[in-house]
């Protein structure tokens, strides 16, 4: 026999083991919320996005608005590609 | 990773190691509660599991000690010696009289049974040098201890 150090952890066994086994789950938790963001932020948003391209030209080629009434309302969703309004003379608005 | 067998394996061998470097056993039991949150939660290299252990054990230690605690070591009755020999006392006042270097390397070497290799890692230290505090280190034990 030679010397040695001697130290009874036993009585940690518990908490210590408790502690970690917590610290694990919680990191678990962590990756998972991450790892969900994270298909939000690269997949989720994006396919959404085009989606709503998606959506306005086809909005823009189903409906056929009369040129007339498109000038009235101007909407908005026409884009530089939209008629601008005829300036008009002061004689003409009297 | 089975924790509970790595806990049984090793925990109090790395408390009274940890104890050793704190002196005080509550500091100690910080260290070890913090080294296997570390591990549970970490990605250890077990493969050379008393190098890993050790050196994080030390790391630790050290961390919650902030720095080397001047408390004797026979206070706090970890010095088990053989019957025989000097007793236990004895022992750990002659190794409190060591320089800081040459005790880590004693520990590490006679106490904890590790090779000079592995001494080293755990120290971060050329191998020779491990060697050539041990023998330091003897000469000034014998010197203490022998009457």
């Amino acid at each position: 026999m030679s010397v040695r150090l001697r130290a009874d952890a036993g009585p940690l066994r518990d908490s210590v083991l408790a502690a970690a086994r917590r610290a694990r789950r919680e990191q678990r938790l962590w990756r998972w919320t991450w790892a969900a963001a994270a298909v939000i932020v690269a997949v989720a948003i994006p396919v959404n996005l085009s989606l709503d391209h998606v959506a306005v030209r086809a909005s823009r080629s189903s409906v056929d608005w009369p040129l007339e009434l498109q000038r009235l309302v101007r909407l908005p969703f026409r884009g530089s590609a939209a008629p601008h309004p005829i300036p008009r003379s002061v004689e003409e608005l009297r | 990773m089975d924790l509970g067998a790595l806990y049984d394996a090793w925990a109090s061998r790395l408390l009274a190691y940890m104890m050793t470097i704190t002196r005080d056993r509550s500091k100690a039991e910080d260290a070890l509660h913090n080294l296997f949150v570390k591990l549970a939660t970490g990605r250890p290299d077990l493969r050379d599991s008393a190098v890993y252990l050790f050196r994080a054990a030390r790391n630790e230690a050290l961390r919650v000690a902030r720095r080397r605690a001047e408390r004797p070591l026979a206070d706090l009755e970890i010095v088990a010696a053989p019957t025989g020999a000097a007793d236990a006392g004895a022992i750990a006042d002659a190794l409190d009289r060591l320089p800081a270097e040459q005790f880590d390397v004693v520990v590490l070497h006679v106490f904890e049974d590790l090779s000079f290799r592995e001494t080293a890692e755990v120290l971060g230290i050329p191998q020779d040098t491990a060697a050539s505090r041990y023998r330091y280190a003897l000469d000034k034990l014998r010197g203490v201890l022998e009457p």
